[in-house]
């Protein structure tokens, strides 16, 4: 029933002397300063640490980021197992698309276009899906999959006649994104924002309800909450942060096609928040960067190996990789890299002793 | 009419007139009238099957009665959706355990008092200002409910690890929780030691005494009920088929006994 769940609360933090209620749900502790401040200098100084390469890896990866946290809300928190990710990041980059490259509306108005889009996406396919299990829900959202990706190909078929709409240089009027540099300061702020507002739901009423209802919806009903309302709140807000992605990631390659949101995209994006942690925004963060660098990890192993592949067998090994990857932690550690961390703090914590205090049990 | 029996005359907090529930062709309850009056311990009892958890499901919404009336402090309740009914504020333990497993015991709490939550739910996208006041607030009321029934130790505690004893006291500590103007408990008891019954028992003379609050108690242990209970309803096959008094029951119990050879 509860194996795949990451528990959202701070495990394993020392039992700490409270003098108000609201330290017993603060984020901030007052005691990470240095963390902090290690933090903002890793982070303003990494584009200038790493190559171009590995900052557009950084980049890649900070979007998967946004978009896996935004998916963990709906199918971590929410259980709501969505197969609909592909069709959402697709909302969000061709809302972009028709909107910032057609049309010539400024970046910001796209971006917000695209979230608000998402939104109602979500709540669309969220209607049918009240009345579902989950595994139902899967096939709503994969339904909504090929809705969508079918709608945008033959948008880009007969509307754009061409391969791919080129996206605009987003203009943030300071500074313009066009190379890495910016990008990687501008997604990292964003993506900080969103795993905050991800940090706030869950220790807010809100995410509460969400794992209420997926936990007992008796229970919740009888706890006066509105299941319906509680469901399409998770569908509105986890396809909004999807969907944001999706326009950040369109503008960020420069080049849209409909090709790219096949449903492969939305395993792998399952995969993401099955290694890193179901329903746990540090799983989120940790399985994206994982997953994201994954192929190119393989191939450089490949290539230090001496092995040459083509396209399609070095595809090929990409599947396989990642379908090993979910195997193995469905098997040996279901709540995913998060739950590994925190077993590794709890024991620098308690060390040398070996017994697990029961707040720290997970 | 049995119902109006002890109520001095007051309007009871919750007035159940001829409910009738059926799945199909099964009669679950039949013309069931029952009154829990404002004040004091109201036990159900009656043998396993005999409708006790279906009356509680029809109360609360959770089933659909196919006639009869249910009336909380006179307002008409019948056949409202049950998340619209519980915000009315009435609380409820389950007989089996229906705690939110991934949820912490403080948490589980703080989920029956999600009527006293308002605002726009994307506002807690930012936890500033009112969200965070209101977090602080309700986490002090439900910090008053730990007090009271002192889980101390295991308010930051997930749920799924606790032993079972503890889980059923927190599924009444829950339904307190919301701060209900009427509690519905089913079966506390059953499955707790003896010294857990004992502590159950303080708890709810306690919830009698101090909080005032209305109980409605379906109970099979038989001792806990005659002790602790102002007045008892028996249910058998989905009718009620006496009420009155722990001592004007036992009596009752032991006439049908002795004629009937059971109870
Ligand atoms: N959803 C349902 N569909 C069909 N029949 C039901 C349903 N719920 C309850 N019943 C039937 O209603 C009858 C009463 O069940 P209920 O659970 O209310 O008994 P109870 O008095 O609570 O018994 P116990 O002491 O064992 O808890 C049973 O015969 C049961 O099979
Ligand atoms: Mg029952």
């Amino acid at each position: 029933m509860t194996v795949l769940s990451i528990q959202r609360r701070a495990m394993g933090r020392p039992p700490t002397l409270h003098t108000s209620y609201r330290q017993t749900f603060r984020l901030w502790r007052g005691k990470e300063w240095a963390w902090l401040l290690a933090g903002i200098t890793v982070a303003v100084l990494w584009p200038f640490i790493v190559n171009a390469f590995w900052l557009h890896l950084s980049n890649l990866a900070l979007i998967a980021v946004v978009a896996t946290v935004g998916l963990n809300l709906l199918s971590g928190n929410a259980r709501l197992v969505s197969l609909g990710q592909a069709a959402f990041l697709a909302v969000g980059g061709f809302a972009a698309g028709i909107l910032g490259a057609q049309h010539g509306f400024p970046f910001w108005v796209c971006l917000l276009t695209a979230a608000v889009a998402g939104a109602l996406v979500g709540i669309l396919v969220g209607v049918p899906s009240l009345r579902l299990k989950v595994v139902y829900v899967a096939i709503t959202t994969l339904a909504l999959h090929f809705a969508i990706t079918t709608m945008v190909s033959i948008y880009q078929v007969e509307a754009v006649r061409a391969h791919g709409i080129v996206m605009p240089i987003p203009d943030l009027g300071f500074v313009k994104l066009g190379d890495s540099r910016p990008w990687f300061y501008f997604l990292l702020v964003v993506t900080v924002l969103v795993i905050l507002a991800a940090l706030n739901i869950q220790r807010s009423y809100l995410g509460r309800r969400w794992i209420a209802v997926a936990d007992h919806e008796v229970a919740a009903r009888s706890a006066g909450i509105n299941i319906a309302g509680a469901k399409l709140w998770a569908f509105a807000i986890s396809s909004a942060i999807v969907s944001l992605a999706g326009a950040l990631g369109a503008y960020y390659e420069g080049v849209l096609t409909a090709e790219t949101y096949d449903i492969q995209l939305a395993i792998v994006y399952l995969a993401m928040i099955i290694v890193g942690g179901v329903g746990s925004v540090l799983g989120s963060v940790l399985g994206a960067v994982l997953l994201t660098l994954l192929p190119y990890m393989l191939d450089f192993a490949m290539k230090a190996g001496g092995i040459a592949l083509s396209g399609g067998s070095l595809n090929g090994i990409h599947s396989i990789a990642y379908g090993a990857l979910i195997l193995l932690f469905l098997l040996f550690e279901p709540l995913g890299l998060a739950a590994i961390w925190y077993r590794i703090r709890n024991a620098g914590m308690l060390w040398p002793l070996k017994y697990t205090p029961l707040e720290a049990k997970r | 009419m049995v119902g109006m029996m002890q109520t001095g005359g007051q309007i009871p907090t919750l007035d159940v007139r001829g409910l009738t529930l059926r799945f199909g062709s099964v009669e679950v309850l039949r013309e069931v009238t029952l009154q829990v009056p404002s004040f004091g311990i109201t036990a159900l009892i009656g043998p396993n099957g005999a409708g006790k958890t279906a009356l509680l499901n029809a109360v609360t919404g959770i089933y659909r009665p196919q006639s009869g009336q249910v009336l909380l402090d006179s307002e008409d309740i019948t056949g409202l959706p049950a998340h619209v009914i519980a915000k009315k504020g009435i609380g409820r333990s389950f007989q089996h355990l229906e705690l939110f497993q991934r949820l912490t015991v403080i948490e589980n709490l703080l989920v029956f008092r999600d009527r006293h939550f308002s605002g726009n739910p994307l506002a807690a996208l930012w936890f500033l200002g009112k969200t965070a006041r209101q977090e602080a607030e309700q986490r002090a009321a439900a910090e008053d409910v730990i007090d009271f029934f002192e889980l101390w130790p295991y308010r930051d505690a997930v749920v799924t690890g606790l032993s079972y004893g503890t889980q059923k006291i927190i599924g009444v500590t829950r339904a307190m929780a919301m701060s209900p103007r009427l509690l519905l408990l089913d079966e506390p008891a059953s499955g707790l030691t003896r010294e857990e019954k004992e502590n159950l028992a303080r708890f709810i003379l306690r919830l009698r005494s101090d909080w005032k609050v209305p109980i409605l108690w379906i109970e099979h242990d038989m001792d806990l009920v005659m002790d602790l209970a102002d007045r008892i309803y028996v249910l058998e096959l989905g009718h009620c088929i006496a009420s009155g008094t722990p001592s004007e029951i036992r009596d009752n119990l032991e006439v049908r006994k002795s004629y009937l050879g059971a109870t």
